[in-house]
This record gives structure tokens, C-alpha cells and sequence, in this order.
């Protein structure tokens, strides 16, 4: 696996890639569950 | 509007980044000059830097919240820091992240204590810290001027890690951007892209920023 990627070093680009829009997507996410939260207690 | 033209801008720039050809001699504009050591690797640049870049500007902007609070001692701004320092935590964390790929690849190791590793990882304690003594005080307003303090002493103590300590200690870290020669190691394409990208995670940044900030509020006025 690692002599493939130091091989084909774009696939190292795009797992960086991934690793950003990971941290992006988690911390939209948690905003969102947060308002979720508030949202339904506030039905109560 | 604004959330549509950031989904276009940010996928243009992730095709192009991607997409446009590197050659040793570039002969036409969409075409990347190879930048040797680097390859197809330096390609992790328009993604790396810019998270890099929000982190400071993340702190900065704390910073500046943070002094807004104790000049006014409106607790917005203290919401609006904490979202700042949040996001900026996460920038770090993910310039850390994006980098150890690199280094493993270029250096072998994803981790080797190298100064540039060092200091954001010095930073991130620092930060780490913020969060630590945010959540240790239950009071808002002890806790909203606390953090403000420190925030500013640790925006203060941030251009060292970020720029200074990298620079006067030898790193394997490639020629950063803002270099000793004054030189920019990239064709004009190559900039375009890379200022796009810069342009597009700012605005991502802000999005970010924006939305942390009203949850918050929320958060405030259903409290009081």
C-alpha cells in the first residue's frame, strides 16, 4: 500500500483531500445536531 | 447566493488543483511546473496552506473578539471569540493532519519532531488549553473574561509558533511560501489556483464561523 501511494502520489493528494472534508463535514455536523437538540426540546 | 457560489468556487478549485496536468516545462497556462522533490505531492499545498492559514486568522480574529469583550462586556463577543478559537483548533488539527500524510511520504515517518511539527503541536496545547479553562469556570462572565485574557496571550504567543520558531531552526519543511529568498516557486496558473483556494476555504471558514455563532446565541438566549 505505501509503495503504491509513494508511486501514484496523487492518491496521497486526494486522501488529503478527504482528510480535510472529514474535519469540515464532523463540524458542520455538530453544529447542526446542537440546533437539532434545541429544536426538539423546544417542541416540548 | 453566497452558499451556492462557495460550492462552485470550492469544487472549481478542487478540480483544477487536482486535475491540471504538472510538467516539467510547462508550455501552455494550464499546465503546472513540477516542483522538484515535491511532484505530484506538491499538489497537497492548495490544501494544506489554507488550513494553515485559517488557523491564524481563527486566532487572530479570537484575539480580536476577545478584546472586544473586555472593552464592552457583551457576551456575543465572547461567543463569537470561543467560535473563532473553536475553528481555529480544527484548522490546526487538520494542518497537523494534512502534513503528517505528507511527511510519511516524504520524510518516511509521520511524525519526527521536526520544528514546523513541534510548534503547531505546542500550539494546539495551547489552544487545547483555552478549551480546558473555558469549561473548567461555570460562571459566563468570569469564564467570558478569562478566556478573552487569555486568548489575547495566546494570539500573542501564535507568530512565534506559526512563522518565527520554523524559521531561525532547520527544518525539512519545504520552502514555505512566505520564503527567506522573497521567491514564489509557481507559475502564474499555479498561483491563481492556489489564491483561489485560499479565497474559497476563507469563505468556507466564514460559513463555519457564521453558523457556530448563531447556534450559540441561540444557546445564550434560551438560557437566559
Amino acid at each position: 500500500m505505501t509503495e503504491f501511494l509513494s508511486q501514484n502520489s496523487l492518491y496521497i493528494v486526494l486522501f488529503v483531500v478527504l482528510v480535510v472534508w472529514i474535519g469540515v463535514f464532523a463540524y458542520l455536523n455538530r453544529i447542526d445536531s446542537k440546533i437539532k437538540k434545541w429544536e426538539n426540546s423546544s417542541k416540548h | 447566493m453566497f452558499k451556492a457560489l462557495l460550492f462552485a468556487w470550492m469544487t472549481a478549485v478542487i478540480v483544477l488543483a487536482l486535475g491540471l496536468p504538472m510538467v516539467a516545462q510547462p508550455q501552455v497556462w494550464y499546465q503546472f511546473p513540477t516542483i522538484p522533490a515535491l511532484e505530484e505531492k506538491a499538489r497537497i499545498m492548495f490544501f494544506h496552506v489554507p488550513t494553515a492559514w485559517l488557523s491564524t486568522l481563527a486566532f487572530i480574529m479570537s484575539m480580536v473578539y476577545g478584546i472586544q469583550y473586555l472593552r464592552k462586556k457583551n457576551l456575543e463577543d465572547d461567543i463569537k471569540s470561543a467560535a473563532a478559537a473553536g475553528l481555529g483548533f480544527l484548522f490546526c488539527f487538520l494542518a497537523t493532519a494534512t502534513g503528517a500524510i505528507w511527511a510519511k511520504f516524504s520524510w518516511g515517518t509521520y511524525w519526527n519532531w521536526d520544528p514546523r511539527q513541534t510548534s503547531i503541536f505546542v500550539l494546539l496545547l495551547i489552544y487545547g488549553a483555552y478549551f480546558a479553562l473555558r469549561s473548567a469556570v461555570e460562571v459566563e462572565e468570569k469564564r467570558a473574561t478569562l478566556a478573552a485574557v487569555y486568548s489575547i496571550i495566546a494570539a500573542v504567543t501564535m507568530p512565534f509558533f506559526m512563522f518565527i520558531m520554523p524559521r531561525i531552526l532547520a527544518s525539512l519543511h519545504p520552502e514555505p511560501i512566505l520564503n527567506t529568498e522573497g521567491k514564489l516557486h509557481m507559475n502564474t496558473t499555479m498561483l491563481v489556483v492556489f489564491l483561489s483556494s485560499l479565497a474559497g476555504f476563507t469563505g468556507l471558514y466564514y460559513w463555519m464561523w457564521k453558523l457556530q455563532v448563531k447556534a450559540n446565541i441561540l444557546e445564550l438566549n434560551r438560557h437566559s
